[in-house]
């Protein structure tokens, strides 16, 4: 199970004076669903197509099995498949026809292409769309073959570019189940910048910023590197700019607290948070401080996100 | 055989965009349809270009005979003028402002009295010493009025001979070569619309993951289009045979010749797909390639003689970089001078290499872009 099947050794790359990624190095161990998170911009999808080989990188290199696939075997690269966030699919032909196409490309004999086609239209239901074009389908559909696409070759890695973006509730729900079976077989790279979706379902978790990988470990322990318990989010009536003295009032309660959202909001992170509400509220009042609204959820990648970088995922 | 898949897969999908894959296949055919209508009728024989007007203000008789003459005059059977006779001259030098006249012959009115006293009679011919129908009209007036003149049977002043028989065809026939070099030339923008489609559609990279990228693509896009080609110059010829096109030489050979000039369109394409973002800048780029390449060539008209230098007897010349010049020069070889490939080996050997050339660089330039 911790075989390492996909590895990233020191990568660079540059767009002038715009540094992409900066030695980037993280192994994704076979089987399961390793998410790929990062912001827009982060140097995601420059480092995923260096992971498949579309990219070179300026530096460093990436391992197949142990084996290089810049420039290398057609076989090696052919380990990957990759699912790309804009659909990409030919627009005349069939569903298909551009399976068995893309089939024949990776090498497969026409049979064995049509023969996994026909398999791959009935794993993302679009069987009986077998024989319309492309163009005509609806926007939930062309992304269901775009990811079908990228299977046909029965790559063992899959590379899946913020699958779920412009997806409706039913259709992502779909796309979540088929990566979930997906990952039984193979193992999935699934790049998003949306930190529940890859809560959900990655097993190891990377974050990338600014082009550099900051953490890489399971949602668990990094979650867990946060803060034990629930995070606690208390509006208030008027903001507030003491963030040093609420700190320092609530460390008494052995409780995280800080000022966020301009002094709008006190986020708290302690165990138990339910259980010790009252206490965390009156603590408040005596300090003077009005409340508003106040909600409670468990810790998430985005507070490790936030942690991380001192700032939310989509500032 | 990687390449025949995409060959099929290309051709698919221009099917399937009928408005496009119809005018790309007849547009050879449209155009030599076009050429037959316009230049074609051969009844009339030259005289549907040569319109003379005449201008007579002789006082006696021989004036008018002189106007029954040129009247009279046939070249292969066919009369040679139209001759419209007036008696306002500035009508007649209107006409030839307005280009509905070739030439304008003015008769003096002293013609039959000097002709009578044998003086020497000055006749005024007038008209645009640039356009080939006043160049044509003033070469055959010289004849007829020798002729008139009293010049013995088969002693005329100018003998006309034309090289491989040339002399029986008319411009429809000549016009042949051209068109057609220009209607398969035209399938760089199909090219460059595919490619560029590709490109900024990301199917491109779907290849280029499969490892097969640009090279596999063009490869493919070549043997579809060369396919594309043989079926364009089938039709185009089929529809020149049908309207009287009299090949002088081999039709395989010259379908060959149009199967290489589709290449030259596919690496145009190529290029024009390099630097293009989307359908109407690829559409436009291979445009600006295109014309030079039809339009400097010699194939809708003839070039200038611009000697730079001789190579074994040989002027070369400026269009001498465009294959399409020598595909012209070729077709016209084979088709007019019913010449075989051996006559014709410079040209073939040319139009190979510079085709290999411009496809060379298409192939570069598109897979730069790629990286």
């Amino acid at each position: 199970m911790n075989n390492v099947v996909l590895e990233a050794k020191g990568l660079n790359k540059r767009y002038g004076n715009l540094t992409a990624v900066q030695d980037l190095s993280m192994q994704v161990l076979e089987g399961g669903v390793f998410g790929f998170l990062g912001p827009n911009g982060a140097g995601k999808t420059t480092s995923i197509h260096m992971l498949c080989g579309l990219l070179s990188p300026d530096a460093g290199e990436v391992l197949v099995r142990g084996k290089r696939i810049a420039n290398g075997d057609p076989a090696v690269r052919a380990r990957v498949g990759m699912c790309p966030q804009k659909i990409v699919v030919w627009e005349r032909l069939t569903c298909l026809e551009q399976l068995v196409f893309i089939g024949e490309m990776y090498g497969l004999s026409p049979s064995l292409a049509r023969q996994r086609s026909e398999q791959l239209l009935k794993d993302v239901d679009l069987t009986e769309r077998r024989n319309q074009l492309a163009k005509t389908l609806s926007g939930g559909m062309q992304r269901r073959l775009n990811l079908a696409l990228a299977l046909v070759h029965d790559p063992e890695i899959v590379v899946l570019d913020e699958p779920e973006a412009g997806l409706d509730p039913q259709t992502r729900i779909q796309v979540r189940e088929f990566i979930r079976s997906l990952a039984r077989r193979k193992t999935v790279v699934l790049t998003t910048h949306d930190m529940e979706e890859a809560d959900r379902v990655s097993d190891r978790v990377a974050i990338i910023d600014h082009g550099r990988l900051l953490v890489l470990d399971t949602p668990e322990r990094l979650k867990r590197q946060v803060g034990e318990g629930d995070t606690v989010e208390i509006r208030l009536v008027e903001a507030r700019a003491d963030g040093q003295v609420l700190a320092e009032s609530f460390a008494a309660l052995n409780v995280e607290a800080g000022l966020e959202d301009g002094g709008q909001i006190v986020k708290i992170r302690a165990l138990n948070a339910v259980g010790r509400l009252p206490e965390l509220l009156g603590k408040l009042e005596s300090l003077g401080v009005p409340v508003g609204e106040v909600s409670i959820r468990p810790n998430s990648l985005e507070d490790v996100f936030i942690q991380l970088t001192g700032r939310r995922l989509r500032e | 055989m990687k390449a025949v898949r995409v060959a099929w897969k290309t051709l698919r999908e221009m099917w399937r965009e009928p408005q496009i894959f119809w005018l790309l296949m007849l547009f050879p055919a449209l155009l030599v349809g076009i050429y037959y209508l316009g230049y074609g009728n051969t009844d009339q024989g030259m005289s549907q270009f040569l319109t003379l007007w005449v201008c007579n203000r002789d006082a006696g008789l021989r004036g008018g005979e002189l106007v029954q003459a040129f009247r009279g005059a046939t070249y292969e059977g066919a009369p040679l003028y139209q001759v419209r006779e007036t008696e306002d001259c500035a009508a007649g030098e209107r006409a030839l402002l307005d280009m509905r006249a070739a030439a304008m012959l003015t008769i003096p009115e002293d013609f039959s009295a000097r002709l009578g006293r044998g003086e020497q009679a000055q006749l005024d011919w007038q008209g645009d010493a640039q356009a080939d129908t006043y160049v044509f009209a003033y070469s055959f007036a010289g004849s007829v009025i020798q002729r008139f003149l009293g010049q013995p049977e088969g002693a005329e002043p100018l003998v006309y001979e034309f090289v491989g028989g040339t002399g029986g065809l008319n411009d429809f026939q000549v016009g042949v070569p051209g068109v057609m070099v220009f209607g398969v030339l035209l399938g760089a923008l199909a090219v460059a619309l595919v490619l560029s489609r590709e490109r900024v559609n990301g199917t491109l990279q779907r290849l280029r993951l499969a490892g097969k990228g640009a090279g596999n693509l063009i490869g493919g896009l070549v043997l579809a289009n060369m396919l594309l080609g043989i079926v364009q110059s089938a039709a185009a010829f089929g529809l020149a045979l049908a309207c009287g096109f009299n090949s002088q030489g081999s039709l395989w050979l010259a379908g060959a010749v149009v199967a290489v000039v589709s290449l030259t369109a596919t690496g145009l394409g190529a290029a024009a797909a390099a630097f293009s973002k989307n359908d109407g800048e690829a559409s436009l780029i291979a445009t600006g390639l295109f014309a030079p390449f039809v339009f400097l060539s010699g194939a809708v008209f003839p070039m200038p003689v611009a000697r730079l230098f001789e190579v074994g007897g040989r002027v070369i010349q400026p269009y001498d970089i465009f294959p399409t010049a020598h595909a012209t020069n070729a077709l016209k070889r084979i088709l007019i001078y019913g010449e075989g490939a051996g006559a014709a080996v410079y040209e073939l050997a040319m139009l190979a290499l510079l085709t290999a050339g411009v496809l060379g660089i298409g192939v570069w330039l598109y897979r730069r872009v790629m990286r």
